[in-house]
C-alpha cells in the first residue's frame, strides 16, 4: 500500500509516497540519502540510528513511517547546524570520544537528548542517558569525559527542563 | 608539529558530523543487491537444489560463477560457494542478485535445498574422539605443534598443580556490519569493502578470478570497527560479490544483517588449556601445557592463533622447564578466526589462572608471587630464543602497584551486600608477525610521495578503521620532516596506489608500518627542495631476529609490549552480580606516538576484555550459535564500565618510529584473567572459565562442594 | 510484499475497522518491528495487516480520580515514568527498561498485550490488582490481569478488540521494591524480577504482596501466601517467613535457556524476596 506521508525533515516540509509500514531508517537512507542515521542492530538496542521526532529521541529503526505523519524529524544533518552540536562537537574532539565513528552520530543526537532534559548530569545521569548507544571502541569512559566538557564549555546552553530521560 | 604535542584526531569531525562514508553510504549507478543462501544445517552432501522460476534481471551467482573456487587465505581449503558439501550451519551456497530487496527475499523463500545430512562434530571432545572425521587430516586435527624448554622429566621433588581452563567464542561486534561491492567497469575488477587488509582480499581476488594484477583493485571503504572480525572475513566476501560483478556486469552489494553478521563471521577461537605446573620452593620451576582450539570446518587462520596461542607462552614468567603442545580442531561449529588478541588471550587467561589458583594455594599474595617469577632480558623464551630487549616488568609493576594501591586494597573487607575482591595480571604481546613472518611472508613495502604544493601523501595498504592510524602515522610523518600533520595525506587505501606494506593486524600498524614511514620520511626530509617525487622504504629484519618456522625456534617476535592490569570487583552476595569498580592498567609500549590515542586502546582493551571475562556468553549448541542479536549477546554498555586509569612505562624500541611498540591488542589479554582472579578472591573459590556469570558463581560458590 | 495497513482517524474508525480482518495492532512498533524483521530496506515481514494506533488522541493519557487511575494503552513508557499519580513501583519497573530511546517509542499497552515473559509492567500490574480494558466495536469488557494474561504471548484479547486503558487501583505502600537481575547493568530483558511491598501499622502486617517476573511464562502472584503473614504481628510474621518461601518456591518453574539458568533464576528470586521481608520486617 503506498500513501502519501507528509512529515518535517530536518526544518523542511518534505512528502514521500510510500508504504506506511516502511522504516524510517531506510527512508532517510535511501529516499533522502541522509546517511548519518546507520543500521547497526535493527533491534533498537544499539542507538546507530536514532533520531528526534517530534523533539523526542526514538530509534529510527523501530519507527514505521505511519507514526512520523506530520510530526517533525531531525536527523544528525539537522542536527549538525546548531549551536549545541558545535558544543557537544568540541567536547567530543577535545575528549578523544570517537574511534571509528559508526556510533558517533548516534551518540551525539543522544548527548543532546540528555542534555536538554538535564542540563548538568552527574555521572550517573550521563551513564543512564547514554545507556543506549552501543560503542564497541572507546570503553566510554572519554565519551563521558566529551559530555562533561560540552557541558563545561556549553555556557548555559542548556537550561535545566525536565528531569527525566 | 612535535610527535610529543597531542593532536586532535584528523578524521574526527567528519565522522562526528556523520558525514564519512561506509559501504552502505556509498552510491553506485545501478547497483544490485545480493543475499546469501546459506545451509540449514551443519554438514551435509547437497544433492539438490531447486530455485523457483527465476525473474528476469535476477541472478542466481554460484560455484559454476568462478574460475577456482577457492578463497585464498592461508590454505585454499575453503570454498567461496559451497562445492558439493556444506560444513557448517550458514555456509554461503550462493548468492541471489537483483534490483529489489522483497523479491530476492522472495526467491530465497521459495528455494529448497535437499540435502543428505552426514553426522556432524559439534565439540573438541568429539573431534578428539574421532568416531566421525570431518577433514582430511587424521583426527580431525588440523594442526598440532610441540615444543620445549629444560626438561620436565627431570622434576622429580616438586609439589605438582593442575588445571584444566576454558574460554568460549566472542564475537567482535564491530558496530558496522560487514559488507562488500563488487563492480566490474572497463575491463578492471573492483572491490569495496570494510576490511583491514586490502591486500589479502587482492590476492584472493587474484586466485579466484585469475584476473591479474592490473585489472584487480581493491578499495578500502571507511571502516567501522573491525577487531580482526575483518582480517579474513572480506576475502570470502570479496570474492562472491567478485564473481556476481562478473556474470552481471553491473555492481553487486552484500552487507550482512546483524545476527547474519553474529551467527556466520569469524569469532573468537573457543580453547581448552591444560596446565600442569611444579612447584619448588614457593617457585613454579616447570610447566606443562596442552592447548586446544576449535576451528570450524576451515583451517583460516587457526594455525597462527595456535602459534600466537603458543609464543605468547610463559607470559611474563620466566619457567626454566616448559613443556608446550598446541592442537587445531575441525568441528562443524561456525569457522573462527582473527579477534584482538588472536590466541594469546585464552593461553593468558589459563596462564595467569593458574597463578593466580597456585599462590592462593601456597598463600602468597599473587601480585608477589607473579613478581617473583618475572623474565628479564637475556633470559630464554619458551622457544628458545633471548628476550633481547630491556625488560622493565618491575617498574610496570611497581607503578601499578602505586597506581590502583594494590597493598592496602588487599586489606579491604566485604561489606554487608557485596564480597570484595581484586586481582592483578602480567601480559607480553609480541608486536608484529610471528617469528619470520614479517620478513619472509609480508615483506612491508611504503611509500611516501611528496607533491609540488609541498604536501607528502602516504601510501599504504594499513587502514583506518577507529585505532586512529590516520592520525598516528601522519604524525610520525610530519614530525620526521617538521610539517604540519594537515599537509599530511593518507586517503583510504586503494590497492591501484599503494604498495603491499601488510595487513592491518598483529598491533604491528605503528610499529612496523611506522617505522618505514619514519625512515622513508628521513629520506623525503633530505630531498624536500625537490618538486616531487616518491621515496620508498622496505621491511629488513633486525639482526637479532633468529627464527626457524620448521621447529619454532628462535625468537618468536621482534619486540614484546608488557602489561600490568588490576581489578577491583564487587560481587554481589545474592545475585552474584559482578560490578567492577576499578581497572587500572599500567603499559610499556615503547613511546605513545599519541597520548589520545593510546587511551583509546586502553579503554577500549579493557571493556573488550571486561566482555570477555564476565559477559560475553557465547554458545554453540548442535553448530548454531544460540545468542544471535544484540540483546542476547551482552557486550558492555556504558553502564557497565568500571573507572579506568593508567599510566605509562617509556621503554623505547629502537626498531620503532620513535620507540614505539604495539599496542592494539595487549590492552585486552590482561583483562579476563585480572577480572576472574579478582572473582576468585572476593568469593573465594576458583574459576576456570570465562565468561564468569553469575551463574557460575552460584554453581562453584554453592555446589561445586556438594559434586 | 504488499502489506495492507490501515491509519485510522479516530477511535471509533479503528473499532470499526478492527473486526474486519485479522490485524496486527502496531503502538509502539518497538517489539513489532522486531519480530517482523527483515533486510534493511526490504519490507517488514507483516502478513497480516496492520493497524496503526499509536497517535489516537483517545488512547493517549492519563487521568485519575479518588479511586483508580486511568492509564491509556498508547501512552509511552516515558509517559507513564513522568506521572506524578503513578504508583512508584511501577515506574521502578519502566526505568529498568530497555534504554531511553526505547521508553519514549514502547507504550504500556504495548507490554501488557505482548504478554511477553520478560515484559517488566506485568508482575507490578499483578501486584497492583490492575485490570484491562478492552474495547470493540460494540463492547467494553474489564479483566484482571491475571485473567487477562493467560501466557507466554497469550492472552484474552479477542479479534475486533483492543487494549484501551489500563486501570490501577489507588493505593498507598509504605515499602516497596521492584528488583531486576538482568545479564548487564544496562539495557538488558530480565532473567529474573521480583516486585515486593509491604504495609505495617502499630506493629501489624496490614497489607504484603509479592510478584515474580520473567520466571515462569506468566507473572507469579499469589494472594492466599500473601495472606499468610497479613493481619499478623511483625515478630509472627518473621516466624513465617521460611514457611512463605517455601510456598513461594514450589510455584516457580525457571528455564535453562540462553540467558540463565533453572537454578539461578529460581534461587536467587527467592533470596532476593527473602531480603526483602527481613529488612521490611526487621524496620519496624
Amino acid at each position: 500500500m503506498q500513501i502519501e506521508i507528509k512529515f518535517n525533515l530536518n526544518g523542511e516540509d518534505v512528502s514521500i509516497i510510500t508504504d506506511p509500514v516502511r522504516r524510517l531508517l531506510d527512508v532517510l537512507r535511501e529516499d533522502f540519502k541522509l546517511t548519518g542515521v546507520k543500521e547497526g542492530c535493527s533491534e533498537g538496542e544499539c542507538g546507530a540510528c536514532v533520531v528526534f521526532i517530534n523533539d523526542i529521541l526514538v530509534n529510527s529503526c523501530m519507527v514505521p513511517m505511519a507514526n512520523v505523519i506530520n510530526k517533525r524529524v531531525m536527523s544528525i544533518e539537522g542536527f549538525k547546524k546548531t549551536k549545541e552540536f558545535e558544543v557537544i562537537e568540541k567536547g567530543f574532539l577535545e575528549a578523544g570520544a570517537v574511534q571509528c565513528g559508526f556510533c558517533t552520530p548516534g551518540m551525539i543526537m543522544a548527548t543532546e537528548n540528555l542534555l536538554k532534559n538535564i542540563s548538568n548530569p552527574s555521572v550517573e545521569e550521563i551513564k543512564e542517558g547514554l545507556s543506549g548507544n552501543i560503542c564497541r571502541c572507546t570503553g566510554y569512559q572519554t565519551i563521558i569525559e566529551a559530555v562533561q566538557l560540552s557541558v563545561k564549555e556549553g555556557g548555559g546552553l542548556w537550561k535545566s527542563n525536565l528531569t527525566s530521560l | 608539529m612535535r610527535i610529543d604535542t597531542r593532536k586532535v584526531r584528523t578524521d574526527g569531525k567528519e565522522k562526528i558530523r556523520g558525514e564519512n562514508k561506509y559501504l552502505e553510504d556509498l552510491e553506485f549507478e545501478n547497483l544490485y543487491y545480493a543475499r546469501t543462501l546459506r545451509s540449514e544445517v551443519s554438514r551435509a552432501i547437497i544433492k539438490e537444489i531447486i530455485y523457483p522460476e527465476m525473474p528476469e534481471n535476477y541472478h542466481i551467482v554460484d560455484k559454476n560463477d568462478i574460475l577456482r573456487n577457492e578463497v585464498k587465505m592461508i590454505e585454499v581449503d575453503m570454498p567461496i560457494f559451497a562445492k558439493d558439501q556444506v560444513n557448517y550451519i550458514g555456509e554461503p551456497i550462493s548468492l541471489i542478485v537483483g534490483q529489489n530487496k522483497d523479491v530476492i527475499i522472495d526467491i530465497i523463500n521459495h528455494t529448497k535445498v535437499i540435502y543428505e545430512e552426514l553426522p556432524s562434530v559439534y565439540s573438541m571432545e568429539e573431534a578428539k574422539a574421532n568416531n566421525v572425521t570431518i577433514i582430511e587430516k587424521e583426527n580431525n586435527e588440523f594442526t598440532s605443534h610441540e615444543f620445549s624448554i629444560g626438561d620436565i622429566s627431570s622434576l622429580n621433588d616438586c609439589e605438582i598443580f593442575d588445571g584444566i581452563y576454558e574460554t568460549t567464542y566472542q564475537e567482535q561486534l564491530y558496530m558496522e556490519k560487514q559488507g562488500a561491492v563488487g563492480d566490474y567497469k572497463d575491463g578492471e575488477l573492483i572491490v569495496y569493502g570494510s576490511m583491514q587488509c586490502p591486500y589479502y582480499v587482492k590476492n584472493a581476488l587474484m586466485h579466484a578470478t585469475g584476473y591479474n594484477g592490473l585489472n584487480t583493485r581493491v578499495i578500502q571503504a571507511d571502516t567501522g570497527g573491525a577487531f580482526g572480525g575483518k582480517e579474513e572475513y572480506p576475502s570470502l566476501m570479496a570474492c562472491q560479490v567478485a564473481a556476481a560483478t562478473l556474470k552481471i556486469k553491473k555492481p553487486v552489494r552484500l552487507i550482512f544483517d546483524r545476527r547474519e553478521d553474529i551467527m556466520y563471521t569469524t569469532k573468537r577461537h573457543p580453547s581448552k588449556v591444560f596446565i600442569k605446573s611444579y612447584v619448588e620452593k614457593n617457585k613454579i620451576i616447570g610447566i606443562d601445557i596442552n592447548v586446544e582450539l576449535d576451528a570450524g570446518p576451515y583451517i583460516g587462520l587457526s594455525d597462527v592463533v595456535l602459534q600466537r596461542a603458543l609464543f605468547t607462552l610463559n607470559g611474563a614468567y620466566q619457567i626454566e622447564n616448559a613443556k608446550v603442545k598446541g592442537t587445531v580442531y575441525a568441528t562443524n561449529n561456525v569457522f573462527t578466526g582473527a579477534f584482538r588478541g588472536f590466541g594469546a588471550p585464552q593461553t593468558m587467561f589459563a596462564l595467569e589462572q593458574h597463578f593466580n589458583q597456585v599462590a592462593t594455594k601456597l598463600k602468597i599474595d599473587p601480585f608477589e608471587f607473579k613478581k617473583a617469577h618475572f623474565v628479564k632480558q637475556g633470559q630464554k623464551t619458551v622457544t628458545n630464543g633471548v628476550y633481547v630487549e630491556e625488560i622493565k616488568l618491575d617498574e610496570v609493576a611497581d607503578k601499578l602497584e602505586k597506581l590502583s594501591d594494590y597493598k592496602n586494597k588487599m586489606k579491604l573487607l566485604d561489606s554487608e551486600d557485596y564480597y570484595y575482591g581484586i586481582g592483578v595480571s602480567f601480559i607480553p604481546h609480541g608486536g608484529g608477525f610471528t617469528g619470520d613472518g614479517e620478513a619472509e611472508h609480508i615483506k612491508a613495502k611504503v611509500k611516501l610521495k611528496k607533491n609540488k604544493n609541498n604536501t607528502v601523501e602516504i601510501l599504504i595498504a594499513n587502514v583506518e578503521m577507529g585505532q586512529g592510524a590516520k592520525t598516528a602515522l601522519p604524525k610520525i610523518v610530519a614530525s620526521v620532516i617538521d610539517i604540519d600533520i594537515e599537509d599530511v595525506i593518507y586517503n583510504n587505501p586503494d590497492t591501484k596506489y599503494v604498495p603491499d606494506s601488510g595487513p592491518t593486524v598483529a598491533s604491528r600498524t605503528t610499529m612496523v608500518v611506522g617505522r618505514l614511514l619514519y625512515k622513508a620520511a628521513e629520506k623525503v626530509k633530505e630531498r624536500f627542495n625537490e618538486e616531487e617525487f616518491i621515496v620508498e622504504e622496505n621491511f629488513k629484519a633486525p639482526d637479532y631476529l633468529v627464527w626457524d618456522p620448521e621447529t619454532f625456534q628462535g625468537n618468536a617476535y621482534m619486540s614484546y609490549s608488557w602489561s600490568g592490569n588490576v581489578a577491583e570487583v564487587l560481587v554481589d552476595k545474592i545475585t552474584y552480580d559482578v560490578t567492577v569498580k576499578n581497572i587500572y592498567g599500567v603499559y610499556d609500549i615503547g613511546y605513545p606516538i599519541d597520548i589520545k590515542l593510546v587511551e583509546g586502546q586502553i579503554h577500549g582493551g579493557i571493556i573488550q576484555g571486561m566482555g570477555m571475562g564476565m559477559m560475553e556468553n557465547m554458545t554453540s549448541k548442535n553448530g548454531k550459535i544460540e545468542q544471535n542479536n544484540f540483546e542476547a549477546y551482552s557486550v558492555p554498555t556504558i553502564k557497565d564500565i568500571p573507572n579506568m586509569e593508567f599510566d605509562l612505562v617509556i621503554n623505547e624500541y629502537d626498531d620503532g618510529p620513535y620507540g614505539a611498540k604495539g599496542v592494539g591488542e595487549l590492552t585486552l589479554v590482561g583483562i579476563p584473567p585480572a577480572i576472574a582472579s579478582a572473582i576468585e578472591n572476593a568469593v573465594n573459590k576458583e574459576f576456570f572459565k570465562v565468561p564468569v556469570t553469575p551463574e557460575y558463581i552460584l554453581e562453584v560458590k554453592e555446589y561445586a562442594d556438594r559434586n | 510484499m504488499e502489506v495492507k495497513s490501515y491509519i485510522p482517524i479516530d477511535l471509533e474508525d479503528c473499532l470499526g475497522e478492527l473486526g474486519n480482518d485479522n490485524y496486527w495492532l502496531f503502538a509502539g512498533g518497538t517489539d513489532l518491528m522486531i519480530r517482523k524483521r527483515q533486510w534493511h530496506g526490504a519490507s517488514r515481514k507483516f502478513v497480516k495487516p496492520v493497524m496503526f494506533i499509536n497517535d489516537l488522541k483517545e488512547l493517549n493519557g492519563i487521568e485519575s480520580d479518588d479511586d483508580y487511575i486511568y492509564i491509556k494503552s498508547c501512552n509511552s513508557l516515558r509517559d507513564v515514568y513522568e506521572n506524578p499519580e503513578v504508583p512508584e513501583i511501577l515506574k521502578k519497573s519502566i526505568i529498568t527498561m530497555a534504554n531511553p530511546s526505547i521508553r519514549n517509542m514502547a507504550t504500556i499497552g504495548g507490554n501488557v498485550a505482548n504478554a511477553a515473559k520478560v515484559g517488566d509492567t506485568l508482575p507490578v500490574l499483578f501486584l497492583l490488582d490492575a485490570r484491562v480494558e478492552l474495547r470493540s466495536k460494540n463492547e467494553k469488557r474489564i479483566r484482571k490481569m491475571s485473567d487477562f494474561i493467560k501466557g507466554k504471548y497469550q492472552t484474552d484479547l479477542r479479534k475486533g478488540e483492543l487494549l484501551y486503558q489500563v486501570i490501577i487501583p489507588k493505593k498507598e505502600y509504605d515499602i516497596n521494591m521492584f528488583y531486576k537481575v538482568g545479564s548487564r547493568h544496562g539495557d538488558t530483558l530480565s532473567k529474573l524480577s521480583v516486585s515486593c511491598t509491604m504495609n505495617i501499622e502499630n506493629n501489624i502486617v496490614n497489607d504484603f504482596r509479592v510478584a515474580f517476573g520473567a520466571i515462569n511464562n506468566k507473572s507469579i502472584r499469589d494472594r492466599y501466601i500473601e495472606e499468610k503473614i497479613i493481619n499478623k504481628s511483625v515478630s509472627e510474621a518473621e516466624g513465617l517467613i521460611y514457611t512463605v518461601l517455601n510456598e513461594y518456591q514450589d510455584l516457580l518453574y525457571g528455564d535453562n535457556d540462553k540467558r540463565s539458568t533453572k537454578r539461578y533464576r529460581e534461587e536467587t528470586a527467592i533470596k532476593i524476596l527473602h531480603k526483602f521481608l527481613k529488612e521490611a520486617l526487621n524496620e519496624k
